[in-house]
């Protein structure tokens, strides 16, 4: 699929990795003049003026993307910095997409700060969706299993998940895309589960 | 967005109006050969004449042997069908009324043609779709399916039913290669509710400008942006989301606003 950002300026930044990598890539496809931002520094946000084109979509990756974390700790700056990050660079955008796990959407046993974590990104994407309307549409993507370098992310998901394989990176990269188009102008404060049906069906064993 | 649907044949209930006509439309453009379905025979030819290629069907959702007699004439034209969209559906407009005084008549009119009638349409698409291992259902819901409203009950009920029964279908035919979501639209403008909406001189009604408020977007959709979120859906590249309830509302769910 293909969406039309020509000329204008998509704002990427957040957890660098395989996905975020390919974010940039397919935005860079589709036309946008991609710009690698860091989020902890809002003023990083607004890029040189060098850069052509019109800031048009900021998309953020969190952490949390990457899949469970090793240790259940520590979670919480990133959401402030986002916060910060969307509202300082709303006045010059359309979109705001954040990539964030799917265990925001359904907790993980074991995973009670993590979990806690991403629901507040998936709670953030609701309120500022509310706050930044009717000028910015806020919305994420939460994502489930996926393969990424030669490894399947979050793969323990698998086991409770409708369809019986992992994403690939290009069917996350296809709902930011979506979220991304001009074209697609009525949507805000939502959360696209891409996790071949994790979050309706966790408590049931395949 | 732009996807290639050229090999794709969809076949959408409700197809002669509204979202359904400009889904048609929306799916068409991007190469599709549609069923355009609808209670409404002569609707259903004329929106199948504006399409480059599509088969006009006329059918009860109601009735099982309509579904089956509408499948076989797309699969004799067609030879498969890879999308159905559960578009059809309606609301109360004359018995706007609490649910103690909520006519048993409108409520399984509305029931029946809401909820059962997506049953009957995918059970009657189901076993082609089972038998070539692929295929994707997109059901058409509405926010009043996750944020209750006064005075349509039945409606509210239905379609929330729907919500849930999208899931359980997801679940069941995930590993069959089937995807099953739906999309709940907001406050759409439509020929029937644009008249609610601007009144006969054309302005936009004091009334709606006030319910807007309550919507991040601050207005109501056109038909064109659902018809988007329904051929995202559809689209080939979007293979990992089953089970999803969409939201193509404004934002009017995302919150309390005040």
């Amino acid at each position: 699929m293909n969406i039309d950002l020509d000329g204008k300026l998509a704002l990427v930044g957040g957890s660098e990795g395989a996905l975020t990598s390919a974010l940039r890539r397919a935005l860079a496809d589709n036309g946008a003049n991609v710009v690698e931002i860091d989020p902890t520094s809002p003023a990083a946000t607004e890029p040189a003026g060098a850069t052509q084109g019109e800031p048009f979509v900021l998309v953020l990756v969190s952490e949390g993307a990457n899949g469970l974390p090793e240790t259940d700790a520590g979670f919480g700056r990133e959401r402030a910095e986002f916060v910060a990050a969307i509202r300082h660079s709303a006045p010059r955008l359309k979109r705001v997409v954040l990539v964030f796990s799917a265990a925001g959407q359904v907790p993980v046993k074991g995973f009670a700060d993590f979990s806690a974590d991403q629901a507040g990104l998936a709670s953030l994407t609701r309120t500022l969706g509310m706050e930044l309307g009717p000028s910015v549409m806020v919305n994420a993507v939460a994502v489930g299993a996926y393969e990424a370098d030669g490894d399947v992310r979050t793969q323990r998901f698998l086991t409770h998940t409708g369809v019986k394989r992992a994403a690939t990176l290009n069917e996350i990269v296809s709902a930011v895309l979506f979220l991304a188009d001009p074209d697609n102008a009525y949507m805000t404060g939502h959360t696209l589960n891409v996790d071949g049906g994790w979050a309706i069906g966790y408590a049931r064993n395949f | 967005m732009r996807t290639d649907l050229s090999e794709k044949v969809i076949f959408i209930t409700g197809a002669a109006g509204g979202i359904g006509r400009a889904t048609a439309h929306r799916l068409a453009a991007n190469g599709a050969s549609i069923v355009v379905a609808d209670i409404d025979a002569a609707g259903a030819e004329r929106v199948a004449g504006e399409l480059p290629s599509a088969l006009a069907v006329s059918m009860d959702v109601r009735r099982a042997e309509d579904a089956k007699r509408a499948v076989d004439l797309a699969l004799e034209k067609f030879g498969k069908i890879d999308v159905l969209v559960n578009n059809a559906g309606v609301n109360t407009f004359k018995d706007r009324v609490d649910i103690d005084r909520f006519p048993e008549d409108e409520w399984h009119r509305i029931v029946g043609i809401d909820l059962d009638g997506l049953y009957i349409v995918s059970h009657a698409v189901l076993q082609p779709m089972v038998a070539r291992g692929q295929g994707r259902i997109v059901n058409i819901a509405s926010v009043v399916g996750v944020t209750a409203m006064r005075l349509q009950s039945a409606f509210v009920a239905a379609k929330a039913g729907m919500i849930h029964l999208t899931r359980s279908m997801a679940l069941e035919l995930g590993p069959k290669g089937i995807l099953v979501n739906s999309l709940a639209p907001g406050s759409v403008l439509t020929e029937g509710t644009k008249q609610l909406f601007y009144g006969d001189d054309g302005s936009f009604r004091a009334q709606m400008a006030g319910f807007m408020n309550h919507i991040p977007l601050g207005r109501p959709a056109h038909v064109e942006e659902i018809a988007e979120g329904i051929l995202f859906l559809c689209a080939p590249e979007n293979s990992y989301m089953t089970g999803h309830l969409m939201m193509v509302d404004g934002g009017w769910t995302a919150g309390f606003m005040f």
